[in-house]
């Protein structure tokens, strides 16, 4: 494969020195063999594959042929086992934090009266509800389905960027591209361990039936209707999990009931899973205008008599300024250290935070924190001087609003470019599907976005962005000597905030913020760079590639049952990731200055990054 | 297992819009090639085709003309004729797309496919002599669809509300083309030139092919090209899919079907199609074509009762 991976990013398939990664190892030589032609010819069946099945998603305004397929690149991005036990851990924590800080600010809100996250920032979010205040959900869930998204920077650390806790969208694409590759390369999947990800519908249709306040209750989901940039999804979860998909008009209230109306009369309806925001649920409740709702919903949910994944107001606490706090809440609630890290954000609120990103407003990304989808953002590097003034100005009349972080940037993966017929190094990130079940369970893998054009930090869909297939391994790579890594890694993974965890330190991310200390919390363990599974490789004993080659037996080839997920899938996906046009000096002249001081500014997170998902599936979804 | 009424109500449609791009298709299909071989003015040829599904007015703002090309044009694939193939084909996949977790994968697809490959087109069709192949795409999707849907589709409410509006359309249509041809036929006798007279052979034997009858009327009927052999076989054959008849007989078949779900609970309906069925089932083609009773009128009229006992049955809100 001609490649060429630069050294100014984190590649995920080749080292620094240009070698393949253990992992990438099968699909390199399967790329090898299979030949640029044939490969672009296969590429091309996709698109006619997501087109005939009308897998696409909604541009708005757009007359004709406003449906749209989302742009794929069939080379796959792959995770090794040790790394996903990592991803997963961290993510588990994370969200058992985050729901116990919305049972907990919902009701007698122990963390603001601790101290730990100022209340006036909980209180002040648009997304608080205060409608829902008291209300118990069934099992204490309040988010039931989370679309983190991680990225990785420069040293190949993942960060979250971002918790999308209302209801994230683009887990169908990730269906969809798996059926895609194994149908149009089934050889590529051969022998190489993958971890299928169909069983996504099962386990979302099992979480929800699990909060049903009636036994066997009856489950539908609820769209804003097909002109939705979304439905295709809505559309897909329904049909796998054999569920009614309804709109508002399908539903009503009547006796302190929810019911849907059917030819034979009503049916009562005992958990939605609705993938219409909060303001547009309930025109008694929230947005008189909106009739993408249920008028009295909110007042049924109240009594317990219907449940609603995602519960009202978990919006809350993925505002921009909320999300800065996680790793406090990850200490506070479970009394452990974050395992994922954030990117380090200024909080317009904070004084002295604020005054550090107005000084330095040129070298960083600003966002207001109730946007989403990329609205109200500020690139410093790639603004005029103007417009940076002119946001400014906003940003002082109304600090609260807006964050600001250093720019991060994303690694890298190589993606085939149609147009030159050959690889190219192209930016990406990752949105795993977190189920907040009892197991939390999380579907290997996620979706993978990528920045098709060219130089692009910008993964959106909305801005050339496209999505990979993305394969999570049983196994750390064939090639190199990697069973002790593996080992290794897996059970840091496997430890609540473990010594792996812990040695995600923040070092890196520390320095080239000025004057401002970052993190309250020293961390003096040392970073496992990305390229630990090699190094751990390379200083394994030659008996122990022995027993790895003994007890390694060649991964089945896991292929997802290709009759479960025979359909379409895809929606668009909402998500879009904003980045911005780094005009780098990013990881490289940070300062690595190991041991900072720690500061009193509590400045919670790690990273920063300038990506995001677009939340708001409303936008035109009249149904 | 119940049916949501918005789902109901996509089913009965896509079922009705699909036989209608079906048989939009065969009618022009039909009529384009036997105009080739009329002389006279196009204008003349394509009228009857024109009444039977409306909008000359928007036509003649449009086009400026009324002749064979500017006709195909806003029967294929204008989007700005809402009875077109296109529009109809566009309808049936909006109404699809709303229920798309609710039929088979495939029976979507194929739908899809036939969106993506025929409501795009224009002129350029025309100029390449490709309306043939236009109108037989447009009929294959809509056998290709409904096949799908007769091997995959559970046979429960949602495929009787599918088969209702399937039976219902074809049966009004066959009716209205019917009409039609009866109306043009009189006219043409009043003037009653011989040169006429093989011209009206010719729309007979048009009549049919539109509805595919061509070949099993004369396998039916050996005695030639009678007008009233024909009515009386699109009318109320017993044993002819797309005869009025058996269209109604399937339609109280698919209602009585929906019934046993919510058994008693629109007797309206069934009264209707039993009416309906019961009349087809009576009448001679003397008394529909010379006594009008019942009338072809009535008949329609009877259809679109039934059409309407629907909807207020199943689907308006409650």
């Amino acid at each position: 494969m001609k490649y060429e991976p630069g050294s100014k990013f984190f590649d995920e398939m080749f080292t620094a020195q240009g070698e393949v990664r253990p992992h990438y190892q099968g699909v390199l030589d399967y790329l090898d063999r299979l030949g640029v032609r044939e490969f672009q010819r296969r590429h091309e069946l996709l698109d006619v594959a997501f087109r005939n099945q009308g897998i696409t998603f909604t541009v708005y305004g757009d007359a004709q042929g406003t449906e749209r397929t989302f742009p794929f690149d069939p080379v796959p991005r792959i995770i090794p086992a040790s790394e996903w036990a990592h991803i997963e851990t961290g993510l588990t924590q994370r969200v058992k934090a985050l729901n116990a800080f919305l049972r907990d600010i919902y009701s007698a809100a122990e963390i603001l009266g601790d101290g730990v996250i100022p209340a006036e920032l909980v209180y002040t979010s648009v997304h608080f509800r205060r409608e829902v205040h008291g209300v118990m959900p069934p099992n204490g869930l309040y988010t039931h389905i989370v679309g983190t998204d991680l990225i990785r920077d420069e040293q190949g650390k993942y960060l979250v960027l971002e918790d999308n806790l209302r209801s994230p969208s683009g887990v169908s694409y990730l269906m969809a591209n798996r059926q895609a590759m194994t149908r149009i390369y089934p050889g590529m999947f051969e022998n190489q361990g993958v971890r299928p990800v169909q069983q996504y519908a099962t386990e979302l249709q099992k979480l929800l039936s699990s909060v049903s306040p009636r036994e066997n209750g009856t489950v539908v989901v609820l769209t804003p209707g097909m002109y939705n940039s979304a439905y295709f999804e809505h559309a897909y979860l329904a049909q796998q999990m054999g569920v009614e998909l309804v709109e508002g008009r399908d539903l009503f209230v009547d006796g302190g009931r929810v019911w849907m109306r059917t030819t034979g009369g009503r049916q009562q309806v005992d958990v939605i899973y609705r993938r219409v925001d909060d303001d547009f649920l309930d025109s008694l409740a929230f947005r008189r205008d909106s009739s993408l709702g249920v008028p009295g919903l909110v007042e049924v949910y109240r009594q317990g008599r219907v449940a609603i994944a995602n519960a009202i107001g978990t919006g809350v606490a993925d505002d921009k300024a909320v999300y800065a706090y996680v790793p406090d809440m990850i200490r506070y609630y479970l009394n452990e250290e974050p395992i994922l890290h954030n990117v380090p954000t200024f909080l317009g609120w904070n004084a002295e935070h604020l005054e550090h990103m107005l000084s330095n407003a040129a070298e960083m990304v600003f966002k207001a924190v109730g946007e989403a989808g990329g609205y109200g953002m500020l690139i410093g590097p790639a603004a005029t001087t103007a417009e940076i003034s002119e946001y400014l100005d906003k940003v002082r009349a109304n600090p609260r609003e807006f964050i600001a972080q250093p720019v991060v940037g994303l690694s890298r993966h190589p993606t085939f470019y149609p147009d030159s017929a050959e690889f190219e190094g192209a930016h990406i990130d990752l949105r795993p599907y977190v189920l907040c079940g009892d197991p939390v369970t999380i579907v290997p893998g996620g979706l993978t976005r990528v920045a098709l054009r060219r130089g692009s930090l910008v993964v959106n869909s909305s801005q050339g962005g496209g999505s990979k297939d993305t394969w999570v391994l049983d196994h750390d790579g064939p090639i190199e000597p990697s069973g002790m890594s593996q080992f290794m890694q897996g059970n840091a993974g496997g430890e609540a905030a473990g010594g792996q965890a812990q040695s995600q330190s923040q070092a890196q991310f520390q320095g080239g913020f000025g004057s401002v200390p970052i993190d309250a919390t020293p961390d003096p363990h040392v970073t496992l760079s990305p390229e630990h599974a090699e190094v751990r490789g390379r200083a394994a004993e030659e008996a122990q590639i022995e027993a790895y080659e003994q007890s390694h037996e060649p991964p089945p080839a896991t292929r997802p049952d290709v009759k479960q997920h025979q359909s379409q899938s895809q929606s668009q996906s909402q998500s879009q990731s904003q980045s911005q046009g780094q005009s780098q000096s990013g990881g490289g002249s940070q300062s690595q200055g190991q041991s900072q001081s720690q500061g009193t500014v509590t400045s919670p997170g790690g990273q920063s990054y300038q990506q995001q998902l677009e939340k708001d599936e409303l936008k035109g979804g009249e149904g | 297992m119940l049916l949501l009424s918005r789902l109901a109500e996509s089913l009965y449609w896509i079922g009705r819009y699909m036989e209608r791009a079906e048989n939009t298709a065969r009618l022009l299909n039909v009529n384009y090639y036997a105009t080739l071989e009329m002389t006279g003015r196009g204008r003349e040829h394509w009228a009857p085709l024109l009444e039977l599904t409306g909008g000359e007015a928007e036509l003649r703002t449009k086009y400026g003309r009324l002749d064979a090309r500017s006709i195909s044009s806003w029967m294929a694939f204008d989007r700005d004729n809402p009875s077109s193939i296109a529009n109809s084909l566009v309808r049936a996949r909006e109404n699809a797309r709303g229920l798309r977790d609710r039929i088979p994968s495939e029976m979507w697809e194929s739908l899809n496919r036939a969106y993506l490959t025929l409501c795009f087109e224009n002129g350029d069709i025309l100029d390449r002599d490709g309306l043939f192949e236009y109108c037989v795409a447009a009929r294959d999707a809509s056998q290709f669809f409904f096949g799908i849907a007769f091997a995959t589709l559970p046979r429960d409410e949602g495929w009787s509300f599918m088969r209702a509006g399937q039976t219902l359309e074809r049966g009004d249509n066959t009716l209205r083309v019917l009409q039609n041809r009866l109306k043009d036929a009189a006219a043409s006798a009043l003037r009653n030139d011989p040169a006429g007279r093989t011209l009206q052979d010719q729309r007979w034997v048009s009549a049919l092919k539109g509805a595919s009858a061509y070949e099993a009327f004369r396998k039916s009927v050996h005695s030639g090209i009678n007008p009233t052999r024909i009515a009386e076989f699109l009318l109320l054959d017993e044993y002819f899919p797309r005869s009025v008849r058996y269209s109604a007989e399937n339609l109280h078949d698919a209602l009585v079907q929906i019934d046993r779900h919510h058994p008693g609970a629109h007797p309206e309906v069934l009264r209707l199609s039993r009416w309906l069925v019961a009349r087809l089932q009576f009448a001679s083609v003397g008394h529909i074509v010379e006594d009008e009773y019942p009338s072809i009128e009535e008949l329609l009229s009877d259809i679109n009762q039934v059409g309407a006992a629907i909807n207020t049955a199943y689907f308006e809100l409650e």
